[in-house]
């Protein structure tokens, strides 16, 4: 019996082939394309995000150097805005010769504290900042050298407490706009504020030793910080360290990164001195 | 004229194109693969060398407020020497003196790279002053192995240093600001590869 010829049978069978060779052909493409696509997306984002988060440390660790070695020099206000504009301009102008070694760029813009108020007592300073925070834990009441706060009320109430290990308030400072309550677990005073606003929280008029002292440790919070602003400093032992917690200005900044992957500007709020 | 002979030949010599087109782009592939080339998984190595890179660093340069990171510690006490792993140790190059100074590098280098094998070089840009007062970057190494392969990738930190860090004399970093407390700027680069 013969070859049985037919052409249409071969051209099917051959179409067929070329379309499983495309279909081959078009999933390694898109393999390569998709692979390659996520791994570019992903060293520019990674890699980018990392060297300005870097720029932001170190942008942060510089101003703040700067703001406590002018203002520890110099009480005067308007030396140590000199002293800290010097500082913080020199490193500005050198920190892009480290960056351009690598084809990229970077550039600080910053404010000092001239014409400025002090910051909120929310969590970052700022006046839409967390309202309720912690502000240090595991306190060692009887080393603790420093518990000054300067506090100027906005709105109606303003909270410092103490609470024990298990969260349990065991001191509290509540001020209104004329008068502060001392509250501990025993009784409860009701005083004038101060004229110069200021509150030495260690003083036994506070009752904060007395009332606290008996536990192993406390945590210090703030209430309602978006109802105040001032200034605050605290320094002792916590969890067998020596802490420090102080607070006067938010000072403005911006940082801006280029490199060949990405250009960047950020504007980020600075808390003086820590 | 409908000619179905000649459309099958067309069809077939495509075909035959597309196979020889493959199979020539397949052996072309296949012959440039040698261990250095960079494929898939050496490109996910690199990503987890960087990512290893990028931790020891966040690991050193943690501070709380009040306290210095512990890599700024280390820099700040560099003796200026260059350092190499001698197969316990890192040493002073050319002589057994183990470092003290890098303390808190060298310890976590140990229990990360050197367990896993990975080879490393750490090297420092920073600032230096002409007598003009302008500044020009400076790369020293403190930590030498070899000649790093074409698969190596690099991580770098930047730290700033002010005067109240204390340098150690015969650290090479120069105080490039002599009007202010800040010192010079610090760009850390850790060179990782695997051997």
């Amino acid at each position: 019996m013969g070859l049985i010829e037919d052409n249409d049978a071969q051209f099917m069978l051959l179409a067929g082939f070329l379309i499983a060779i495309g279909l081959v052909i078009t999933t390694v493409m898109l393999n390569s394309i998709i692979f390659e696509g996520n791994m570019a997306i992903g060293s520019v984002t990674g890699d980018s995000k990392y060297e300005m988060v870097n720029l932001m440390q170190i942008t942060t660790d510089e101003i703040r150097s700067a703001y406590r070695n002018s203002t520890e020099k110099d009480i005067n206000k308007t030396n140590s805005t000199r002293n800290f504009t010097r500082q913080v301009n020199n490193f500005s102008a050198d920190l892009p010769k480290i960056y351009s070694m690598y084809g990229g760029g970077a550039k600080i813009t910053y404010e000092n504290w001239t014409n400025k108020g002090p910051a909120n007592f929310t969590e970052n300073g700022r006046p839409g900042g967390n309202n309720n925070w912690t502000v240090v834990e595991g306190v060692i009441v009887k080393n603790l050298s420093v518990f000054n706060f300067t506090i100027n009320l906005t709105g109606s109430i303003f909270k410092i407490e103490a609470r024990n290990p298990t969260g349990s308030p065991v001191w509290s400072i509540e001020l209104n706009t004329t008068h502060y309550n001392v509250t501990n677990v025993t009784n409860s005073t009701f005083m004038l504020i101060p004229s110069d606003r200021v509150f030495n929280l260690t003083s036994p008029v506070y009752y904060f030793n007395v009332s606290t002292s008996s536990y192993p440790s406390v945590s210090i919070h703030i209430i309602y910080g978006r109802n105040a602003f001032g200034t605050y400093k605290i320094l002792g032992l916590a969890n067998n360290r020596n802490f420090t917690r102080e607070r006067d200005y938010v000072l403005n900044t911006t940082v801006a990164l280029s490199t060949s992957k990405v250009k960047a500007n950020i504007s980020m709020p600075v808390t003086v001195p820590w | 004229m409908f000619d179905e002979k000649a459309q099958l030949y067309t069809l077939e010599a495509v075909a035959a194109a597309s196979i020889m087109l493959i199979v020539i782009i397949y052996a072309i592939d296949a012959t440039s693969m040698t261990p250095l080339t960079a494929s898939t998984s050496s490109v996910h190595v690199e990503a987890e060398l960087i990512a290893m890179g990028q931790d020891i660093f966040n690991i050193l340069d943690y501070a709380e407020p009040g306290y210095r990171s512990r890599l700024k510690m280390d820099i700040a006490a560099w003796d200026g020497k260059e350092y190499i792993w001698s197969g316990s140790n890192y040493t002073v190059k050319g002589t057994t003196n183990v470092t003290g100074k890098l303390t808190n590098l060298t310890e976590l280098l140990n229990v990360t790279l050197i367990k896993q094998g990975t080879a490393h070089n750490l090297d420092l840009v920073f600032l230096s002053r002409r007598p003009d007062n302008t500044t020009y970057p400076v790369k020293v190494k403190i930590i030498y192995n070899g000649d790093p392969s074409n698969n190596a990738v690099i991580v770098s930190r930047k730290i700033v240093l002010q005067n109240s860090d204390n340098l150690n004399p015969t650290n090479p970093i120069e105080d490039i600001d002599l009007s202010s407390n800040f010192y010079n700027i610090v760009d850390i680069k850790l060179t990782l590869w695997r051997m």
